[in-house]
């Protein structure tokens, strides 16, 4: 059944385990979509973004460049306007030939106006090729001042295209008397026949057009700018997402392996709070007279669930238990528990004894409040007493009564709490039945519990069919999962079934025809063994031991009997050794008991029995002819006193 | 219940035959005995187990005292006549390996 057993309780690991690596692939993948969502979003509202950008810019621009055009159109206007209103001042003075007061008007007007840097006046030139012109500018220090013009202005596009209209814009030249780039805006100046007399032209440096163009440019710069800003904010959010995805995605890995470590360590903490339980069933295969199976589903990879049973001097000691809490806690407290109650089954037979000490010792420093509710009864199983102590735990059912019990208190709530004990004869045949809380709140899917009702129908059922304690638990499992369904199990669910069975013996007689007892107190003196041999000889007599058998049993006897003399009495101090030899169809049981100084030969080391002469120790051999000479050896110190249970399987 | 011992030497051998059960409580007379088997100055013991029935680790103890005291003096240890049960005991202890058994 262990390996049944053993599937079971691993199944939830690997289940989780793999339900965690599907977890983790599933969050990385949900990460990636989330990642590439932003990303698209980002790219989205980075668009958005860019493109409103741009097109606000656009729109400045193109108002910018608009309102720069209208300026450069405006000037033009400017000048244009400014000397047509020149043009019929100058027209007069032209007409009256007062050169002087139109070089005067003319230097005034210059200082009026701020973009035009200089005025031409070019007479006609006629047939006789006679040119007379006059420049009149700003100098550098911002001054009028008049130049006649030496060169050839026929030649410019100013005056021959000036003379035709009615203005003329000249394309840029270079100046002749400053390092400047200007355009002129010349028109005719008539008489008042009507006759063009001369060209009269307004200068306008390039230096304010370039500047104006230069304006223009950079606004387009400035614009741009913006733009290359925007991008770049738009890729480092881009970067950023990026890297923080990666970081998100290896955060979430490092959660990941974390959990799955965790989980490893769960599952190791499970498979080593199994291996605490007794797992080997049927335990006592050898014996008749008893039978049991116990079964543990922690709720989650560990429990604060436990039970346990030794056999010790024809006596079962049993427990369940049931830690407060789930989980790690109640798991570290349930270890304690068990291996206290271990110990303490070696030496106590009381009940009530073993339930106190283990109290006393949770009590103490129990500054969590952690508590057990334990039941923990001795059946004697050559009797059918059981004896019992209740540490608010759930009664256990004796076939399909609850066994009577005292509450008391959970251990671990009160120090020095007495305990009371109970006892009771239980007949052959019956079947104690342990559980935990886990079994009767079992709930399904409507919360709805599997109750103690359901347990008791599940009992009579499967004891009115004789089903062994391994039969009764398997249904009574399978009854409570057919009742919760898919529902999560919500605690620990322990069981633990004893059927008590007495020897096969059809009536007493027979009984007592196979089993005997003897007995025989020796005082502490050497010179006494020679009584247990005789007494060693008459029983394996009667058993009908042969005789070779019957000297190694003999020597082992003596030997163990020596050893009280030697060690546990020693320097001759006095008292007796009491010997019980006990035989039934198979087995024959020695029980060596002394008052003496606590002395466990069986503690002591194996010698090396491949020395040569010289090595060899003196001392030694008697543990090491026992331990041959017997099937099992068992040490135990209770009431003062050095027990000593030697057994010898007897064929016939 | 008794142990009996009886001891004959030459100028080879020193001969010492047991009867009866060498336990515990015989171990100390027996030891008694056996002390005249320490004076060997060479000679081989010869332990003549033929009517031993039983011997305890106090006697396997005395054996092995033997055994320690005579090899330096170049003495050999002979056992002779054990029955299958005591022949046993030897082998269990690693007796067997100590002595030179005929």
């Amino acid at each position: 059944m262990q390996p049944k057993t053993s599937n079971e309780s691993l199944r939830p690991d690997s289940y989780k385990m793999k339900t965690t690596g599907l977890t983790t692939k599933l969050s990385s993948i949900a990460v990636l979509i989330t990642a590439a969502l932003l990303l698209e979003l980002t790219t989205a509202v980075q668009y958005l973004s860019t493109r409103n950008g741009i097109t606000r810019k656009l729109t400045e621009m193109a108002q910018h460049d608009l309102s720069e055009t209208n300026r450069t159109t405006l000037l033009k206007l400017d000048v244009e306007e400014f000397t047509t209103k020149m043009l019929p001042t100058i027209e007069r003075f032209t007409a009256i030939h007062a050169t002087d007061s139109l070089r005067l008007y003319i230097g005034q007007m210059l200082d009026q106006q701020h973009e035009i840097v200089g005025f031409d006046y070019c007479d006609v030139v006629g047939p006789d090729r006679q040119r007379n012109g006059i420049y009149i500018y700003k100098n550098d220090e911002g001054k009028c001042a008049e130049h006649s013009i030496d060169f050839d202005y026929t030649q410019r596009s100013w005056y021959s295209e000036g003379l035709k209209g009615d203005g003329f814009w000249s394309e840029p030249y270079m100046s002749n008397y400053k390092v400047i780039l200007m355009c002129t805006y010349s028109m005719p100046v008539r008489d008042e026949q009507g006759q063009t007399v001369a060209v009269f032209g307004a200068d306008v440096s390039m230096r304010d057009l370039s500047a104006l163009a230069t304006q223009l440019f950079d606004n387009q710069q400035r614009s741009l700018l913006p733009i290359i800003l925007l991008h770049g904010l738009g890729l480092l959010l881009l970067g950023f997402i990026i890297i923080h995805s990666v970081r998100s995605i290896r955060r979430l890995q490092v959660v990941g392996a974390e959990k799955e470590r965790i989980a490893n360590e769960l599952a190791i903490a499970h498979r080593i709070q199994q291996a605490m339980l007794p797992k080997i069933f049927p335990p006592f295969p050898d014996r008749n007279d008893v039978d049991l199976y116990g079964a543990l589903n922690p709720a989650r990879e560990v429990g604060g669930d436990f039970y346990d049973f030794c056999l010790r001097d024809e006596k079962l000691f049993f427990c369940i238990g049931d830690v407060s809490g789930k989980g790690v806690p109640a798991a570290l407290v349930m270890a304690m528990a068990i291996s206290a109650f271990r110990m303490l089954s070696e030496h106590e037979s009381a009940p009530e004894l073993i339930i106190s000490q283990m109290n006393d010792s949770m009590a103490r420093d129990n500054d969590y409040n952690m508590f057990i509710t334990l039941f923990i009864g001795v059946l004697d199983l050559t009797t059918g007493q059981l004896r019992y102590s209740n540490a608010g735990h759930k009664s256990p059912m004796i076939d399909s009564q609850p066994l009577p019990v005292i509450p008391n208190l959970p251990i671990g709530t009160l120090p020095d709490f007495q305990y009371a004990q109970q006892q009771m004869t239980i007949k052959a045949g019956s079947t104690i039945f342990l559980y935990t809380d886990g079994l009767t709140e079992a709930e399904n899917d409507t919360k709805e519990q599997f109750g103690s009702q359901r347990m008791h129908t599940i009992i009579a059922k499967t004891l009115s069919d004789s089903a062994s304690p391994k039969a009764l638990i398997g249904q009574m499992t399978e009854a409570v999962h057919d009742f919760v369904g898919d529902t999560e199990q919500s605690d620990d669910l322990t069981m633990l079934a004893i059927r008590f069975k007495l020897k096969q013996c059809s009536n007493v007689l027979e009984l007592e025809s196979v089993k005997r007892q003897y007995h025989l107190t020796l005082p502490c003196d050497v010179k006494q063994t020679t009584r247990l041999a005789e007494w060693i000889e008459d029983i394996c007599e009667t058993a009908g031991i042969s005789p070779s058998t019957t000297m190694q049993i003999n020597l082992a006897i003596e030997e163990a009997v020596v050893n009280v003399m030697k060690y546990a009495y020693p320097n001759g101090s006095e008292g007796d050794v009491k010997l019980e030899a006990v035989t039934d169809t198979d087995w024959l049981t020695f029980t060596i008991t002394d008052h003496g100084q606590p002395f466990d030969p069986t503690a002591q080391g194996e010698v090396d029995t491949t020395l040569p002469a010289e090595e060899r120790a003196l001392g030694g051999l008697g543990i090491h002819l026992m331990r041959k000479y017997m099937d099992s050896l068992s040490y135990k110190r209770l009431d003062n006193c050095n027990i000593l249970t030697m057994r010898k399987h007897i064929n016939h | 219940m008794y142990m009996k011992t009886t001891f004959k030497q030459d100028k080879q051998h020193l001969v010492m035959a047991f009867e009866g059960r060498l336990d515990t409580a015989a171990s100390s007379q027996a030891e008694e005995d056996m002390r005249v088997l320490y004076d060997c100055e060479g000679r081989d013991i010869i332990l003549d187990c033929t009517h031993l029935d039983y011997i305890s680790s106090s006697g396997l103890r005395l054996f092995l005292g033997l055994i320690k005291n005579a090899r330096p003096k170049g003495s050999h240890v002979y056992l002779t006549g054990m029955n299958d049960s005591l022949r046993q005991v030897f082998d269990e202890t690693g007796f067997t390996t100590l002595f030179e058994i005929l």
